[in-house]
């Protein structure tokens, strides 16, 4: 992809500290450099994540035992067992169930737009981006400083309210129930004025993106000659400034329906519920193909380097992801069906069915391209096999929800829950830590340990599937979403994925030890690893501050593993047959 | 030997179905529900694994030698990628048609159904029946007490259902259906309830309770099965639970009440005799107690929770959140007592007791003056002193009986002690 | 938009010495990036107003007698008033876009002043002729249409040094719960109030959000910072300004006119 680069001019990394501990701290804190803004989202991300991870955890533990009234034989008295929260002795079993309300609603409201949402785009999406296509910045930077710190007060407004005392609406703030319910307090008001501002640092992120990838492009890079990851960034952020401001109006007006009581979404006053879910729904429904189309141009970038072989179907891919933005917006009703009207109900199931097609010619995509491979079984790797694995499962079991008849008994039970986790967590999640594995030793300069992080995939593997699968079982079986107890029947299954949450922990606590340790004792990171042949591995690692000495000149498409010798290897390693030799290699 | 039997079975087509679901549903279309969602599961199981098994073969076969580079192979193959956009497609539609169908079947009712109207507020559920009455049996899950609404089976029966504040959701998993409940609209549902196996009867007789109960208790349980009911005696029944499914606040997930289905001549028979016209009014205010859902929050055994204790409510002073307080005197007073008492049930937030916060629905709207006046009688029929009873036969109620499993007239509320 | 001043540039002013930022290759370039990622931000300001105009058409769908009542009780001339000043300021904001990029200082900065001065005009009919009579029954004692209430004026009755005059039976039409306008005759009214009240203040805060920046163009066009080969942001600020007007031209038909 390169054709000259000057080995006399390079330049002090990014990571270079500019002076003192102070002037460091100014430095990182006025940066428009992508490298630093994305460095610091990715600590903010991985915090909220481990906030929010302490949030299951707790819902996990009241799970494990269901509330019951045990009766004492001999003296016939009654007593209340079971509850973990609260005492239920003292004042009922409402106020215990009201801080696991609180506490589900946490675990939603920051899992959704505080981690997952941001997590590719503003982490690695920020990082990786202007590389990837042999710029030296995204097209505005100070905006994206802007980004950040919006992202920041957002994220602050949000933890306000739940220091003082936190919201029980659920992440999905449902009328009448929100507009009606700590009637005295304004802590609904501020987590949802917190959401609403992390709209805005969304939009502007989306509006970077885009102009990114439409004027930021070296000498010689068409459309098609992008990296797979910057197609997903691309189709994302379109998502994102066309979605994201149906969040922000609705969220308005459900702050105008607390503060003014002004009656739009409250039936009491003449409003009605339904219409909150149809406009709250618009945005959502579309954000989720936010969280996963960035972590499926991951997948698509990390297992075409990891097995040095050409994606197959790069324009399929490609297309299906602009293909999956665009349909994403016509199916939000399907989040409904239990309240809508027959008529709406049929269509929306049926544009369902039509999303889920691009999607599984992505997975196939994706298997496809492993024949014939050369594949590296590092911690990358192990991650995107799990990314198949689990996003699979998590796609398959949406064809029973997108089903009217199997979904009247699905809707708002485990099944739900189970499915959104298989395609966010075991979606997303696993295609972030493959990314992060991969992109690591260019992003720090170092490499992690190998064999650890693997274990610690394998390990997150188990606790996921233990943790989650069971719960598939759960819904199928009548278990509703958002108890706080339940009948004795579903105890044995709680108690299954109770155990998988905390194993789910060990492995996420293998990761942080790894990443931490990488900083320690990791060696030394060469400029290319893996072997990519994508603009980012021409740099060095870490990357020098305006990224490249001097613009790439783009000559051979990102995936030509088999006619070109990786950027910083030796071509002994690689040994391409003479007739198939691309002629300009760097 | 066992371990190796499980093993097998997982095999078998039958562990699966019973795996995920707990039993055969209980009307036919949800059974032909299940055969939509049991297919799904096959096809999907089937795919996942033949996927997976290529994935693992390729990555097994194709692990990266040294030196080696991977061999040229097609980044294309147009027949394949046609193949597999249009076969999901073709199957995609057929599945989105089998559902729809079996939705339409499940949201428009036969015109022959008879309708009752079904309540949902915070947190409970009222069903009336046609001719008017509402169940008067009541039984125990988890913390709480819950309605059991009894159905005829092999009748078309539908819902009208509205809330009285949030949103809710009336689910019933043995029927796979469910549908949301509002509180500005009627919605409705609609299913027949297959016939009772017979594997449970009612009891024949109170000794067959009485002896139930008793062994349950030696065993360290609860008894959970119906109480006697005379025109049910020996009628075979079975139980379906209704859950709500949209959240709806603190005791969401205590929401529940029990669908029994029982054959059509006894419901006929047992409907007939619910009516509570005969009640005295403190029978009536018991009922209503549990009915209307004060047994969420007020305990009748002087225990606390999240609203105040009713016993001894008549008689003892009492301090409110407004700065007000009522002297001992005053809340002996029957008049007096009487009217702070139907204040606060229709306009709860005017007083609140001291240590309490400002909670309760209101009921106004919700009871009529025959039942606002039972419900007082009973609170007063716990006081210090009650006042005296006129009717014979009526024992003034000091009733909790945790021990009941069902009970019928004399609702016990779980309270701990 | 970084400026050197170190460079040795004598008597050049910030607009001729401004050099775009490092990652584009030429300042043109940097100007359509600009321009496109600005109407990316409008594309998200149409569809929060679509929210709007959903609901409008929604509830207009659902209690047309309280709608059609509700817009009677809207002064159109105030509205077509607002309306016309509103596009003269477009004008004058575009006729200062032309200024700037012809070097014609002067005139830009008297034609940004009058946009503004068009914009606080908007402001001020809004919020002293429509909003505070209909909240609380408070007219502005210029206001010409106090002439029709002279019958329920409630003398004496005054508040801010004698600026407003209360209005008996007047006031009250609010939002929501605190709708309580005493001579309303549909009981649905206050569905038209929430949804009159959130258009326009919405569209109201987004005037002043417009004003801001207009005022920040207007500092930096005194100081030198944008000429005949620099003017980006005051494109930019003028492209909001005419969406602003644009959002309004679609507020007031469906708000004043329709019955």
């Amino acid at each position: 992809m390169a054709a000259t680069h000057d080995h006399a001019h390079h330049h002090g990394s990014y990571l270079e500290p500019k002076g003192g501990f102070w002037t460091t701290v100014v430095d990182w804190a006025t940066t428009v450099d992508h490298k630093k803004i994305g460095v610091m989202y990715l600590v903010a991300i991985l915090f909220m994540f481990f906030l929010g991870g302490v949030a299951a955890l707790a819902l996990r533990l009241e799970l494990f035992e269901p509330v019951r009234t045990v009766v004492d034989a001999t003296t016939g008295a009654s007593k209340i067992t079971g509850q973990m929260f609260g005492n239920p002795d003292a004042g009922g079993i409402g106020a215990g169930n009201n801080l696991y309300n609180r506490i589900f609603t946490l675990h939603g409201a920051i899992m959704v737009f505080m981690v997952i949402v941001p997590s590719i785009p503003a982490s690695l999406g920020n990082f990786l981006l202007p590389i990837m296509l042999g710029a030296k910045d995204v097209a505005f930077p100070r905006l994206n400083l802007l980004s950040w710190y919006v992202y920041v007060v957002g994220s602050l407004f949000a933890v306000a309210a739940i220091i003082l005392g936190g919201v029980d609406t659920g992440w999905t703030f449902y009328t009448p129930y929100s507009t009606t319910t700590d009637a005295d307090y304004w802590r609904v008001t501020l987590m949802v004025l917190g959401a609403f501002t992390l709209g805005f640092s969304s939009i502007l992120t989306g509006i970077n993106f885009v102009v990114t990838v439409h004027k930021l492009r070296a000498p010689g890079m068409g459309w098609f000659d992008m990296p797979l990851f910057a197609w997903a960034l691309y189709a994302a952020a379109i998502i994102q400034v066309l979605a994201t401001p149906v969040i922000g109006i609705t969220l308005l007006l459900l702050m105008f329906e607390r503060i003014f009581r002004v009656g739009i979404f409250d039936p009491a006053l003449g409003g009605d519920p339904v219409l909150f879910q149809h406009f709250f729904w618009f945005y959502s429904h579309p954000v989720v193909y936010v969280m996963i189309l960035p972590g499926m141009g991951i997948i698509s970038d990390v297992l075409a380097v990891q097995s040095h072989k050409k994606i197959f179907g790069y324009r399929a891919i490609a297309f299906s992801s602009l293909g999956i933005a665009g349909v994403s917006f016509i199916v939000w009703g399907h989040h409904m069906f239990a309240s809508m009207s027959e008529l709406a109900s049929m269509v929306f199931s049926a544009l369902t069915f039509l999303v889920a097609i691009p999607t599984a010619i992505k997975v196939f995509n994706w298997i496809s391209s492993l024949y014939k491979g050369s594949i590296a079984l590092n911690a990358p790797m192990v991650y995107t096999l799990i990314f198949l694995f689990t996003f699979s499962i998590g796609g398959l079991t949406g064809l029973p929800l997108a089903t009217l008849s199997t979904d009247l008994h699905l809707h708002d039970t485990y099944f739900v829950v189970a499915h959104f986790h298989y395609v966010m967590m075991g979606g997303t999640i696993m295609a972030f830590m493959a990314g992060l594995h991969h992109w690591w030793p260019k992003m720090f300069g170092r490499m992690y340990n190998e064999p650890l992080a693997i274990l610690g995939a394998l390990v997150v593997f188990i606790g996921f599937n233990v943790t989650f699968f069971s719960q598939f079982f759960l819904g199928a079986r009548g278990m509703p979403r958002r108890y706080a107890s339940y009948v004795d029947e579903f105890q044995l299954l709680h108690q299954i994925s109770t155990v998988g949450s905390f194993i789910l922990l060990v492995g996420f606590l293998i990761h942080l030890f790894v990443f931490l340790a990488s900083f320690a004792t990791g060696r030394k990171a060469p400029a290319n690893p893996w072997g990519g042949l994508t603009l980012e591995w021409l740099a060095d690692s870490p990357p020098e501050e305006h990224n490249f000495p001097h613009e790439p000149i783009v000559t051979h498409g990102p995936y030509d593993f088999e006619s070109v010798v990786p950027h910083h290897w030796d071509p002994s390693d690689y040994p391409i047959p003479e007739e198939h030799r691309a002629v300009a290699s760097h | 030997m066992n371990m190796l039997l499980t093993i097998a079975n997982i095999f078998s087509l039958d562990w699966w179905h019973k795996a995920w679901l707990r039993s055969d549903g209980a009307t036919d279309l949800a059974r032909s529900t299940d055969e939509t969602g049991m297919f799904l599961w096959w096809f999907c199981a089937f795919w996942f694994v033949f996927l997976m098994a290529l994935m693992f073969t390729f990555v097994a076969r194709y692990r990266r030698k040294k030196g080696q580079i991977a061999p040229r192979s097609p980044s294309h193959n147009t027949p394949l990628e046609i193949a597999w956009t249009v076969i999901p497609t073709l199957f995609l539609v057929w599945i989105f048609f089998k559902g729809f169908w079996s939705y339409m079947d499940k949201m428009v009712a036969p015109g022959d159904a008879v309708m009752m109207d079904m309540r949902a507020w915070k947190w409970s559920w009222g069903l009336t029946y046609p001719n008017g009455s509402e169940t008067n049996a009541f039984t125990v899950i988890g913390a709480r007490q819950v309605p059991v609404f009894y159905i005829p089976a092999e009748v078309n029966i539908k819902l009208r259902l509205e809330s009285q504040d949030v949103m809710h959701s009336f689910y019933v998993p043995d029927f796979r259906t469910k549908i949301d409940v509002f509180p500005n609209r009627y919605t409705t549902t609609w299913f027949r309830a297959k016939a009772p196996s017979g594997a449970k009867v009612h009891p024949r007789s109170i000794a067959e309770v009485e002896s139930a109960k008793a062994s349950a208790a030696s065993k360290g349980g609860r008894y959970t099965g119906p109480e006697y009911i005379e025109t049910l005696a020996g009628e075979p029944y079975e139980d379906h639970w209704i859950f709500c499914a949209e959240y709806c606040g603190d005791e969401h997930s205590e929401m529940a009440a029990i669908l029994r289905v029982v054959p059509a001549p006894a419901f006929d028979r047992w409907v007939e005799t619910i009516g509570t016209g005969s009640l005295s009014p403190i029978e009536l205010g018991k009922l209503l107690y549990a009915r209307k859902g004060c047994s969420q929050c007020h305990t009748v055994d002087g225990s606390a929770s999240t609203g105040p204790t009713w016993k001894h409510a008549f008689g003892t002073a009492r301090q409110f959140t407004n700065g007000e307080s009522y002297s001992a005197e005053q809340m002996s007073d029957v008049a007096f007592f009487s009217n702070y008492a139907r204040e606060s049930i229709l306009t709860p937030s005017v007083k609140i007791v001291s240590g309490f916060g400002n909670q309760m629905t209101p009921y106004a709207g919700q009871l009529n003056d025959r039942e606002l006046n039972a419900l007082i009688a009973y609170i007063m029929s716990l006081g210090v002193n009650p006042p005296p009873v006129t009717t014979e036969g009526d024992a003034p109620a000091d009733s909790s009986n945790p021990n009941a499993g069902d009970s019928q007239g004399a609702p016990a509320a779980p309270q701990p002690q | 938009m970084s400026t050197l001043d170190t460079r040795e540039l004598g008597t050049l002013q910030r607009w001729q010495r401004y050099i775009h930022g490092h990652h584009w290759r030429s300042s043109a370039e940097e100007f359509d990036a600009v321009k496109f990622g600005f109407w990316l931000f409008l594309s998200t300001e149409v569809l929060l107003f679509g929210g709007i105009f959903c609901a409008y058409f929604i509830f207009r769908s659902l209690y047309p007698a309280a709608y059609a009542e509700g817009s009677q009780a809207l002064d159109w001339r105030w509205g077509g008033l607002n309306t016309v000043i509103l596009l003269i300021s477009s004008y004058t904001m575009a006729a200062s876009i032309y200024c700037v990029q012809k070097g014609l200082f002067s005139r830009a900065k008297l034609n940004l002043v009058i946009t503004l001065l068009c914009g606080l005009l908007f402001l001020a009919i809004k919020i002293l002729f429509e909003y505070t009579p209909k909240w609380s029954g408070y007219f502005f004692v210029l206001d010409p249409a106090l002439s029709h209430h002279a019958a329920t004026v409630v003398e004496g009755k005054t508040a801010l040094f004698g600026l407003f005059q209360y209005v008996e039976g007047y006031g009250g039409k609010r939002p929501g719960s605190l709708f309580d306008h005493p001579f309303a005759q549909n009981a649905d009214i206050p569905m038209w109030w929430s949804v009159y009240y959130c258009g326009t203040a919405i569209h109201a805060l987004h005037v002043i959000i417009g004003m801001v920046l207009i005022f920040r163009v207007l500092l930096r066009v005194n100081k030198g910072y944008y000429g005949p080969t620099h003017y980006t942001m005051v494109e930019i600020v003028g492209l909001y300004w005419h969406l602003v007007d644009l959002i309004w031209i679609f507020l007031f038909p469906l708000l004043y006119l329709i019955h």
